[in-house]
């Protein structure tokens, strides 16, 4: 379904079930970094609500789905295209933010 | 307590209508593909939006082609992918959809870019799914977030022509919740719909 990444401040960030569904299934598949913690029960198929979270949980979430979209990125597994690429940028942007946002909370 | 119908197979918010089925077909017959518009004859106020270019010279109705359409030409079939290649609830969600009495969009598309609905049909229309039978018997729902999206999807996105709620595998719990949240924003006339409300799913 369509997914919603929601953040404090920035505007939500929107991407239909092809893209959210490849995104879960990459990030699932690189469950075998150390620590991976519960990071990947933020996501589900609502997407990822960051104002549902401490500011612990939510900078260290951030900070790991941006690599995951990143290493998505470096991959070609996601933004085959350059609007794909922008939006996927757009959403390590605001994720960014969200880490500097936090960080500076805690 | 919001009465329970079973039978009914979906409700479509009088307030959220759209185009009949018979109507939108008919159009297409005589016009090719050009797009019935939500401002139909169902239209009642809300459900309406004024980013949508109409298309003169339609012999009285009003046509459109959308933003989203725009943006993506359904001639590229590389945009594109059967509804059966999506993931999770979606494939059985469009099923629903496309059965719906509601649907006048002939048949639905998946979306395979990043920044775009889940779905697009043959008249251009485009479509965005929420909730779902996963979402609503997972453990690990927060009702909260599922209102919070449901409002977000209609009231604050731009770029789509249809939100489909599908409350399929949701308790009657969960559906009065929605229909409770669902009310109130229609009530406040400071609220206005982006675009227009399908919902899915029996027994409600």
């Amino acid at each position: 379904m369509a997914a919603d990444v929601v953040f404090t401040e920035e505007s939500p960030w929107y991407t239909n079930s092809h893209t959210w569904g490849r995104i879960t299934e990459y990030a699932s598949n690189r469950a075998d970094e150390p620590a991976s913690g519960d990071r990947q029960d933020y996501l589900d198929t609502l997407g990822v609500d960051f104002t549902f979270m401490p500011d612990d949980k939510a900078v260290e979430v951030a900070s790991w789905l941006s690599g995951v979209i990143e290493r998505m990125l470096a991959e070609g597994e996601i933004g085959s295209g350059e609007t794909d690429r922008e939006h996927a940028q757009a959403l390590i942007r605001k994720l960014h933010s969200e880490m500097q946002l936090r960080a500076v909370r805690r | 307590m919001r009465r329970v119908e079973a039978e009914v197979p979906h409700r479509h918010l009088a307030s959220f209508g759209s185009r009949p089925t018979e109507e939108a077909r008919l159009a297409k017959a005589v016009d090719g593909n050009a797009s019935p518009a939500r401002g139909g004859s169902c239209l009642r106020g809300h459900g309406g939006t004024s980013r949508d270019p109409v298309i003169p010279g339609n012999g009285g109705r009003e046509f459109h082609e959308t933003a989203a359409g725009d943006a993506a030409s359904v001639h590229d079939d590389g945009l594109y992918c059967p509804v059966s290649e999506l993931k999770g609830d979606e494939p059985r969600t469009a099923e629903r959809l496309m059965k719906s009495p509601d649907f006048t969009g002939e048949n639905l598309r998946g979306f395979k870019a990043t920044d775009n609905p889940d779905f697009i049909d043959d008249y251009k229309r485009t479509y965005d799914a929420v909730a779902g039978p996963t979402a609503w018997t997972s453990p690990r729902l927060n009702m909260d977030r599922m209102l919070n999206q449901i409002q977000r999807h209609i009231y604050d996105k731009d770029g789509i022509d249809f939100t489909v709620l599908d409350l399929t595998g949701a308790s009657g719990a969960q559906i009065d919740e929605v229909f409770k949240s669902l009310d109130k924003l229609a009530s406040n006339p400071g609220m206005h719909p982006k675009n227009t409300l399908i919902i899915l799913g029996g027994r409600y």
